[in-house]
C-alpha cells in the first residue's frame, strides 16, 4: 500500500524532468522579489520605523504582492500542466494499465502539485531574503545587524498560505482531469481568480476557494484567538477533500455517469459527500461569539524601548474617572475587577498613552502595547475582540460613503419624504454592515454590543432628521409645517433622550445637547437660561440630567467672559445637579474661574525661551504682557497667530510686551515653528505644561490673556486677536484710550 | 471461466450512445499460448474492445477475464502479467526513451537493468538517451512495444502494433512476436485491419464487424469450417488475352489484371499440372503464388 503510493509518487517525480515545471516554480517565485528589490534600491527607500521587524515587513510585502494574483495563477498552471503531461501523451492509459491502484496514481499527482506549490513559496522566501540582503548592503548593512529574521513567524505564515491554496488546487485538479485540453481549465481558473478577487472586495462569496490565498495575506498575523488556522484556511482543506473525492470518483470510474449516476444509487454517494461538506462548511463558517468571562480581568504587556514607570489605568468615559489601576511589573500588568461595568467605551492608559476600548464587566481584555518613538499601537485580544474591531472600523474616517456625504451636504435639495427615505436607507445600510461583520477568525460581536452600536450609528441620522433638517426646512419653507412620513417612526423611536447606556458615547451626548436645545427652542451652543430651565424640568432620568447639565454648565463656566453672568448660571443651576461629586467639581471650577478675575494675581509659571533660558512673568514686571497660548499641532492657533504678530508690530513698546507660550510636548517641534515667528513676540515654551494649563484653567487653545505691569490679571480669556475687541481691550487697558 | 484461456469475455456490451451499440454480445475465447488476431475494418469496435479488456472503458458486468482472473475484481493487480499497447503508444515526449521505460520500472518494481536489454530487443539501444519527441513514428511504435514487453508479461495486448512501421520493421516485429510466443509461451492478442499481417503471424483469428463477432477459431480450422477455396495465381504476359482460351480448359480461371491469372484448386498436385499445361500452350509463366481465399471471405464477412 505505502510502497505503491511511493512508487506512484516517484514516477510522477520522474515525469517532471524536462517538463519545465521547475522553471515555472523558479520564475514565479523570482519575479516579485526581483521587482521589489530593484524598486526599493532604485527608489532608495529608507526605513526609519523600527516598531516592526523589517525582515518581516519586507518579506510580507513580497508575499502580499505575490499571493493574491500570481500565486493562484501559479497553482492553476501547475495543476493543469501536471494533468497535461498525461492528456497530451496518452499517459492515462499507460499508468492505468500498471498494477498500481488508481487511488495512488490520483493522489501521487496531487502530492506533486502540493510539493511544487510549497517549493514555490519557499523559493520566494529565499529570493526575498536574498533581495533584502542585497538591499541592506546598499544601505551599509544596517538592517542585517539590527534585527533577527523572525523565521518561525514567517514559516508559519507560509504554511498558512500553502494550506489556503489546497481547495483551489483540488478544484482545478478535478477540472483538469475531466477536461483534456489545456486552455479551458486554465481560463476557468483565471476567470475565477479575477472574479473572486472582485467579489471578495465587495465581501461577496469570500468562501470561494479562489479567494483563500488573498484572505491569508490580508490577515498575515493569523488568528488572534490562538487558533492554528483562520476559518477560510480550514475551509480550504474542506474544499480540497470535497474536490479530491469528486475528482477521484470521476478518475476511478472513468466518467461522470459511471461515477455518480450508473447505477442511480451512486448519486447518494455524491449527495453524502456534499452533505458532509455542507456540515463542515457550516461548522467552519458559522460565526462564533465570545462567551463572557467568569470575572472581569484586564492584563497586558508592553513592548517599548523606554521603561514605563506609570501604572496601568482603566478609565470610565466621558469623565476619565478611574475604574481600576494596576502596577506595571516587568512590562506586564494584571488586574481583576469585582463591580459592575456597563458595556460601552472605556479608556485605558499608561501615562500619557491612552486608547479607547469597548469593555464591560465579565470581559477579559489582554492588550499588547507597542510603544516606540515613532508609533504607538495596541493589539487587543480577549472577549471583546470583534466588538473593538467592528467599532474601530465603523468609526474609521476611511469609510467614505458618497450617499452619506450627499445627504448631509445637500439637505435643502430633499423633500421631507425623500429625506426620510434616504435616512432610512442609510441606517439600514449601516445596520447591514454591522450584521455582516465578522473578524478574520469569524468571530461575531455580541448581541448587546450590536444593538448598542446600531443605536450609536443611527444617532447621527436621527439627529440630522430631528434637529438639522428641520432648521434647513424652516429656512426655505418658512410657512410650512414639516411632516415626515410615518415609515420613519420606528427609526425615530430607537433613540430617546433617556437612554443612559449611550451616555458614554460622545455622539449621543452631542445628540442630547442638540435635541434639548431644539426642544427648548433656543439656538445650539447658547447658554440661555431657557435652555437650562428646560433641562432641569424635562431631562430624565437623573443621570441624563446630570450629564447634560454638567457639560453645559462646565462649558458655560469656561466660556462666559462676564463673571456676573457666569456666577448667576453657576449659582442657579449647580444645585440642580443631583450628583454630589459633579456638584463639587463644577463649584471648584467656577471658583477657579472667579480667581482669574481682573485684579487677581496671575498664577506663577515657568517657561523656557529660545536661548534655553528660564523665563517667568516676573521678568516683565512694569510692562503689560499679552499672552498667546498655542501649540504647533493646533490649526486655529496658527490662524490667529498672524493677527497676534501684527498687533505686536503695532503696539510693542516699553509699556507692552507680546509673548507666545507653546504647550507642545516636544521642545523641538516648538523651536522649529517658533524660529519662523515674529521677532517682536517673545517665544516661550511652557515647562510643566500640565501645571501651567491647570492653574490658568486652560481647557482648549488658542487662549489669549492680558497681565498688568504688577503681575495681576487683566483678562484671563481675551477675545481672539482676529476680532476687533482684542485691539479695543489693549487700547483701553494699556493705553487708556476710550 | 476457463483457466486455459488467456482472455475470455462473456457477452461484452458497450455503447457510446443510446441508439448504437459499439460492441454487441461479444464473447471472445483466446487460448493460452496463441497468437490471436483480432480482425475488423476501421470502426468495427476493435479499439473499444481493447479498451474494455484493459478496464479503460469499464464494463457494467463482471464479464472480462484475463489469465483466469476477473478484471473487475482483480484490477489493478491483474496487470502484473499483462503488457499493453493500445492505439497510439503512450509516451512522455519530453522524456528520453530510457526514462519512459524507467517509469514502467518504477511503477512495477522492475530492475532498471532490464531497460537496456529491452531497448536492444526493439532496436532502440542507440537512441535510449534521446528525447522521444525526436523519434520517428516507427521508433515511437517500437518504444511502445518495448514498454509493453518490459515487465515480461504472460499476455500481450497489442492494438495495431505494426502501424507506422516500414516493411522491414513489420517483419522484425512479426518475427519478435513469434519468437516471444514460441520461446516464452507468451499469449499475444493483436488487433489489426491488415489481413495480410494477421495471416502471416497468427495462430488464431477472429473477425469483428459493427460490434458483432463474425468468426473466431484457429487458422487451420478456418478453411474447412468456412469452405474456403485455395487459389493459385500465375504471373504471365497477357492474362486478359489468354483468359478465354484457358477458361475452356479450367473454368475457374480468371484474369484479375493484365499479368495475373487466378485458378482455384483442390490439391497441391494441381499446381504443377496447370503450370505444365500453361507452358504447353506457349504461355510464359514468370511467377506462381498460392494463398487462401481470405480476402474474399473477409470482404464477405464484413460487407453486411
Amino acid at each position: 500500500m505505502i510502497k505503491n503510493s511511493i512508487k506512484a509518487f516517484k514516477a510522477e517525480w520522474l515525469k517532471l524532468k524536462g517538463s519545465g515545471m521547475i522553471w515555472i516554480v523558479l520564475i514565479m517565485s523570482f519575479i516579485i522579489p526581483l521587482i521589489m528589490t530593484l524598486a526599493t534600491i532604485i527608489e532608495g527607500r529608507e526605513f526609519h520605523d523600527t516598531s516592526d521587524n523589517l525582515w518581516k515587513v519586507l518579506i510580507e510585502q513580497c508575499y502580499s504582492a505575490f499571493a493574491s494574483f500570481f500565486y493562484p495563477i501559479f497553482l492553476i498552471l501547475v495543476v493543469v500542466r501536471l494533468c497535461q503531461i498525461e492528456h497530451r501523451n496518452n499517459g492515462w492509459k499507460l499508468i492505468e494499465t500498471q498494477p498500481i491502484h488508481r487511488f495512488h496514481l490520483f493522489v501521487a499527482k496531487f502530492k506533486t502539485a502540493l510539493i511544487l506549490s510549497l517549493a514555490c513559496l519557499l523559493c520566494l522566501l529565499l529570493f526575498a531574503l536574498l533581495g533584502i540582503t542585497i538591499y541592506s548592503f546598499t544601505k551599509g548593512g544596517e538592517i542585517l545587524h539590527k534585527q533577527p529574521i523572525p523565521i518561525v513567524k514567517i514559516l508559519y505564515f507560509v504554511l498558512r498560505l500553502w494550506i489556503a491554496g489546497f481547495g483551489l488546487m483540488a478544484l482545478q485538479y478535478a477540472l483538469s482531469i475531466w477536461i483534456p485540453n489545456f486552455a479551458l481549465p486554465f481560463i476557468v481558473g483565471f476567470v475565477m481568480v479575477i472574479a473572486a478577487s472582485i467579489m471578495s472586495s465587495f465581501n461577496v462569496a469570500v468562501w470561494l476557494p479562489y479567494a483563500a490565498p488573498s484572505l491569508t495575506v490580508k490577515n498575515k498575523n493569523g488568528s488572534i484567538i490562538n487558533s492554528w488556522l483562520l476559518h477560510h484556511e480550514k475551509l480550504s482543506v474542506a474544499w480540497m477533500l470535497l474536490f479530491l473525492f469528486i475528482g477521484y470518483q470521476y478518475f476511478y470510474f472513468k466518467g461522470w455517469a459511471n461515477a455518480f449516476f450508473k447505477p442511480f444509487t451512486k448519486v447518494f454517494k455524491l449527495l453524502a459527500a456534499i452533505v458532509l461538506f455542507a456540515i463542515c462548511f457550516w461548522f467552519i463558517e458559522k460565526p462564533v461569539q465570545s462567551k463572557p468571562y467568569h470575572t472581569t480581568v484586564v492584563a497586558g504587556m508592553i513592548i517599548s524601548d523606554d521603561t514605563l514607570k506609570d501604572n496601568f489605568v482603566l478609565y470610565r468615559l466621558p469623565d476619565f474617572d478611574t475604574v481600576l489601576t494596576a502596577p506595571i511589573i516587568n512590562n506586564k500588568y494584571h488586574a481583576t475587577f469585582n463591580g459592575v461595568l456597563p458595556l460601552g467605551e472605556y479608556a485605558m492608559g499608561i501615562g500619557k498613552y491612552k486608547f479607547q476600548v469597548i469593555f464591560s464587566s465579565n470581559d477579559s481584555l489582554y492588550t499588547k502595547w507597542n510603544i516606540s518613538k515613532t508609533k504607538n499601537t495596541v493589539d487587543f485580544s480577549g472577549t471583546r475582540v470583534a466588538e473593538n474591531e467592528l467599532y474601530k472600523s465603523m468609526m474609521s474616517k476611511d469609510n467614505f460613503d458618497y450617499d452619506d456625504y450627499y445627504l448631509k451636504a445637500n439637505m435643502k435639495g430633499f423633500k421631507p419624504d425623500e429625506f426620510a427615505k434616504k435616512i432610512v436607507e442609510q441606517v439600514s445600510k449601516i445596520n447591514k454592515k454591522i450584521d455582516e461583520f465578522t473578524t478574520s477568525d469569524n468571530i461575531k460581536p455580541a448581541e448587546d454590543f450590536v444593538a448598542m452600536l446600531k443605536k450609536i450609528m443611527s444617532i447621527e441620522y436621527i439627529n440630522l432628521m430631528q434637529n438639522e433638517y428641520p432648521r434647513t426646512y424652516k429656512l426655505y419653507h418658512p410657512n410650512q409645517k414639516l411632516n415626515y412620513p410615518t415609515e420613519i417612526e420606528p427609526l425615530q423611536k430607537t433613540i430617546t433622550t433617556s437612554d443612559t447606556s449611550l451616555l458614554k458615547f460622545e455622539v449621543y451626548r452631542n445628540y442630547l445637547s442638540q435635541t434639548f436645545h431644539h426642544l427648548a427652542g433656543v439656538r445650539p451652543n447658547s447658554f440661555d437660561t431657557t435652555y437650562f430651565n428646560y433641562i432641569v424640568a424635562n431631562a430624565s432620568p437623573a443621570t441624563i440630567r446630570d450629564n447634560v447639565l454638567n457639560s453645559e454648565i462646565s462649558e458655560a463656566i469656561s466660556n462666559m467672559r462676564d463673571s456676573s453672568d457666569r456666577n448667576y448660571i453657576a449659582e442657579k443651576y449647580i444645585p440642580a445637579v443631583s450628583s454630589e461629586k459633579l456638584r463639587t467639581k463644577l463649584t471648584e471650577k467656577n471658583k477657579l474661574q472667579n480667581s482669574f478675575q481682573k485684579g487677581r494675581p496671575a498664577p506663577f509659571f515657568i517657561a523656557e525661551n529660545l536661548l534655553g533660558q528660564p523665563a517667568t512673568l516676573l521678568d516683565y514686571r512694569g510692562r503689560f504682557v499679552a499672552i498667546d497660548v498655542w501649540a504647533t499641532w493646533c490649526g486655529p492657533c496658527k490662524r490667529e497667530s498672524p493677527y497676534f504678530d501684527g498687533l505686536a508690530e503695532k503696539y510693542t513698546d516699553e509699556k507692552l510686551v507680546f509673548a507666545s507660550i507653546s504647550v507642545d510636548e516636544e521642545k523641538n517641534d516648538w523651536k522649529r515653528d517658533a524660529d519662523d515667528k515674529s521677532k517682536n513676540v517673545v517665544q516661550l515654551w511652557a515647562l510643566q505644561k500640565d501645571v501651567f494649563m491647570h492653574s490658568y484653567g486652560i481647557e482648549s487653545i488658542p487662549r489669549f490673556m492680558l497681565i498688568d505691569p504688577n503681575g495681576k490679571i487683566v483678562s484671563i480669556n481675551m477675545p481672539r486677536p482676529s476680532e476687533q475687541e482684542f485691539e479695543a481691550i489693549l487700547q483701553q487697558e494699556v493705553f487708556k484710550m476710550k | 471461466m476457463d483457466t486455459s484461456l488467456a482472455i475470455e469475455t462473456n457477452n461484452l456490451n458497450y455503447s457510446f450512445s443510446k441508439y448504437r451499440k459499439a460492441i454487441n454480445n461479444l464473447s471472445l475465447q483466446v487460448p493460452q499460448g496463441s497468437i490471436f488476431g483480432f480482425l475488423g475494418p476501421n470502426g468495427a469496435g476493435k479499439t473499444t474492445t481493447m479498451r474494455m479488456l484493459t478496464g479503460m472503458l469499464p464494463s457494467d458486468n463482471d464479464n472480462v477475464f484475463l489469465m483466469g482472473n476477473s478484471l473487475q475484481k482483480t484490477m489493478p493487480q491483474v496487470f502484473e502479467n499483462i503488457g499493453t499497447l493500445i492505439e497510439m503508444p503512450s509516451l512522455y515526449l519530453h522524456l528520453s526513451g530510457y526514462n519512459n521505460l524507467k517509469i514502467i520500472c518504477i511503477l512495477r518494481g522492475i530492475d532498471v537493468a532490464r531497460i537496456n536489454a529491452t531497448l536492444d530487443l526493439v532496436g532502440l539501444l542507440q537512441d535510449g538517451k534521446r528525447k522521444v519527441k525526436e523519434y520517428s513514428l516507427g521508433m515511437k511504435q517500437r518504444l511502445g512495444i518495448a514498454m509493453a514487453l518490459l515487465p515480461n508479461p504472460k499476455l500481450l495486448l497489442l492494438d495495431e502494433p505494426v502501424n507506422g512501421l516500414d516493411p522491414a520493421g513489420m517483419v522484425e516485429v512479426r518475427e519478435l512476436l513469434k519468437k516471444l510466443n514460441k520461446e516464452h509461451n507468451i499469449t499475444v492478442f493483436i488487433s489489426s485491419h491488415l489481413l495480410n499481417e494477421i495471416e502471416k503471424t497468427c495462430t488464431h483469428i477472429s473477425i469483428i464487424h459493427k460490434g458483432n463477432l463474425k468468426y473466431q477459431g484457429s487458422l487451420s480450422d478456418l478453411q474447412e469450417s468456412q469452405g474456403l477455396s485455395k487459389e493459385v495465381t500465375f504471373t504471365i504476359n497477357d492474362a486478359i488475352a489468354a483468359e478465354q482460351m484457358v477458361k475452356q480448359h479450367y473454368n475457374t480461371a480468371k484474369a484479375i489484371n493484365r499479368n495475373t491469372l487466378v485458378f482455384e484448386f483442390e490439391h497441391e498436385d494441381d499446381i504443377p499440372r496447370i503450370n505444365k499445361w500453361l507452358v504447353g500452350q506457349g504461355i510464359n509463366v514468370s511467377g506462381i503464388n498460392t494463398k487462401l481465399g481470405l480476402e474474399d471471405w473477409f470482404m464477405k464477412m464484413t460487407s453486411k
